[in-house]
């Protein structure tokens, strides 16, 4: 499915197609879309591409230390006809292998809180990030799941139906794909750039 | 913006409400869940100690949302009745303003009715509807005459939606006959419509649906104003000067009455009728309103106009 193209309200549609919202699955938001087609469609300013950047690089963060299979959903201004400041990230994580409890899993967390804090997470990768564990309680599952889409399937100040995205985790090349996308970070470049005059 | 505030605190307000809520449903096994929402919690916290209504601005601003006939979703809204809908809403404001600043004659011309103008400022949705503001050149430091005049109009237009009889008669106590008028052809204009509504200003938020806008059309239709000046006989019970207030035993028939002071007369005078009128007769001229509804008397207020020896 590709990214849908935005609505006459600049927002992506919560449903496609002819059949209204009870047609194929994948006409439905999310949709889901590889990081590479984000990437494709989203990189249009410098700072959308910076945010972009720093998504790839919590997600190959979150990889690196074991968290490395699940999905995003994508949403906020970052997915709206807007200049954003940020990506809304709900982030739906498989617990690492290894990790048996709670308590390890706490321990990880507390160890990583620049990937998990949502303060940090925002100041150095521009993301408005929350996880959710997938193996974790079902029916808290349940719960956060309902509170984040109903904050992300409408527009806030009008109650706009509208839709998102969503990305898996496990496809590495896909990341890399998009991160050659984007091309090198201007900050690297000027760097670079300074060295050899 | 103090109406767009209020929104937002609204919304803020719920979030934090279903935050709160689902941390507390959290077990020990939700550590992940837990580290975000207590983040999210706090950061909504912040939201809402910025959104502080301490700070909303002293002008006047209200939000007018429709549903219903007239509106498709929150895409538009039929052109006519937007535009009679605003004006009616404008016209009760300025009739308040005229009112509560004694300037309201029986018909003609609504004075000073430019003191009363709002602006279209903005479009709210959710469905769809309109932020009306007063527009001032230069900032505020008191709440204007303006302002009160338009939380007044709203809480006299809640209250027709009000399920609670008695609370809806004690809100129009002290109506004027012609605010009542704008009143009814505004919700004469939302019930031929098929229209619903939700109005917000100051602290008021109230919700019209189908049968709230019946039920407020039909108060409006079946409530009139009968203003009359008459001359009791009785005797001063006393008034309350600063308070402008009275006490007047008017005999057997109408028992004691009680009201407020015409504002002509000063506090000086007044205590001067503590001195020369209690347990004396006399003759009050009182400015006498009563509400009826369907024809009969629901409420009667008192103003006392002057009191004078009594005419044997």
């Amino acid at each position: 499915m590709p990214i849908p193209t935005f609505t006459i309200d600049g927002v992506l549609p919560p449903y496609v197609g002819p059949d209204g919202p009870g047609g194929a699955a994948e006409d439905m938001s999310p949709y889901t879309v590889s990081a590479l087609e984000v990437v494709a469609s989203f990189a249009l300013t410098d700072q959308r591409r910076a945010i972009l950047r720093g998504w790839l690089s919590h997600r190959a963060a979150l990889r690196g230390i074991g968290f490395d299979r699940g999905f995003q959903w994508l949403d906020g201004s970052f997915v709206e006809n807007k200049d954003p400041q940020d990506l809304d990230v709900v982030t739906f994580l498989y617990r690492p292998a290894g990790i048996n409890d709670r308590n390890e899993l706490a321990g990880l967390m507390r160890a990583n809180l620049n990937l998990f804090a949502r303060h940090h997470v925002r100041a150095t990768f521009h993301l408005d990030f929350f996880a959710a564990d997938l193996d974790g309680t079902s029916e808290t599952l349940v719960n956060v799941t309902r509170y984040w889409l109903g904050l992300f399937s409408h527009r806030r100040g009008d109650d706009l139906w509208k839709g998102m995205l969503q990305v898996r985790l496990e496809d590495t090349s896909d990341d890399m794909a998009a991160l050659a996308a984007l091309g090198p970070s201007p900050i690297l470049t000027s760097a670079a750039g300074g060295a050899n005059p | 913006m103090s109406t767009l505030r209020k929104l937002e605190r609204d919304f803020v307000h719920a979030d934090i409400a279903a935050v709160s809520a689902l941390l507390e449903q959290l077990g020990d096994e939700d550590v992940m869940a837990r580290l975000g929402l207590e983040a999210r919690l706090e950061e909504l916290q912040q939201t809402i100690a910025q959104l502080d209504p301490a700070k909303d601005g002293p002008t006047a601003s209200a939000a007018l949302f429709f549903g219903g006939r007239p509106v498709i979703g929150a895409r538009g809204i039929e052109s006519e009745f937007a535009g009679a809908a605003v004006t009616k809403f404008q016209d009760i404001v300025a009739k308040v303003l005229a009112h509560e600043t004694g300037g309201l004659g029986q018909r003609g011309i609504v004075p000073n009715k430019g003191a009363s103008t709002l602006h279209i400022t903005n479009i709210v949705r959710g469905s769809f509807g309109f932020l009306m503001e007063e527009v001032r050149p230069q900032q505020q430091l008191m709440e204007t005459p303006l302002k009160v005049a338009v939380d007044e109009a709203t809480k006299l237009l809640d209250a027709f939606g009000e399920p609670d009889e008695e609370q809806f008669r004690s809100a129009v106590e002290t109506i004027d006959q012609r605010v009542l008028g704008t009143a009814r052809e505004f919700f004469d204009l939302m019930r031929q419509s098929g229209a619903t509504l939700r109005l917000v200003a100051g602290e008021t938020d109230r919700s019209f649906g189908a049968e709230a806008v019946a039920r407020a059309a039909e108060r409006a239709t079946s409530t009139t104003v009968e203003d009359t000046d008459e001359t009791l006989q009785g005797q001063l019970a006393g008034v309350l000067p600063d308070a402008h207030q009275f006490e007047f035993r008017a005999g057997p028939d109408r028992g004691t009455i009680r009201g407020k002071v015409d504002r002509a007369l000063t506090t000086d005078q007044l205590t001067q009728f503590n001195r020369d009128w209690v347990n004396v007769d006399a003759d009050a001229r009182v400015h006498v309103k009563r509400i009826l509804r369907n024809g009969a008397v629901v409420r009667e207020s008192y103003t006392l106009l002057t009191l004078g020896k009594r005419d044997d």
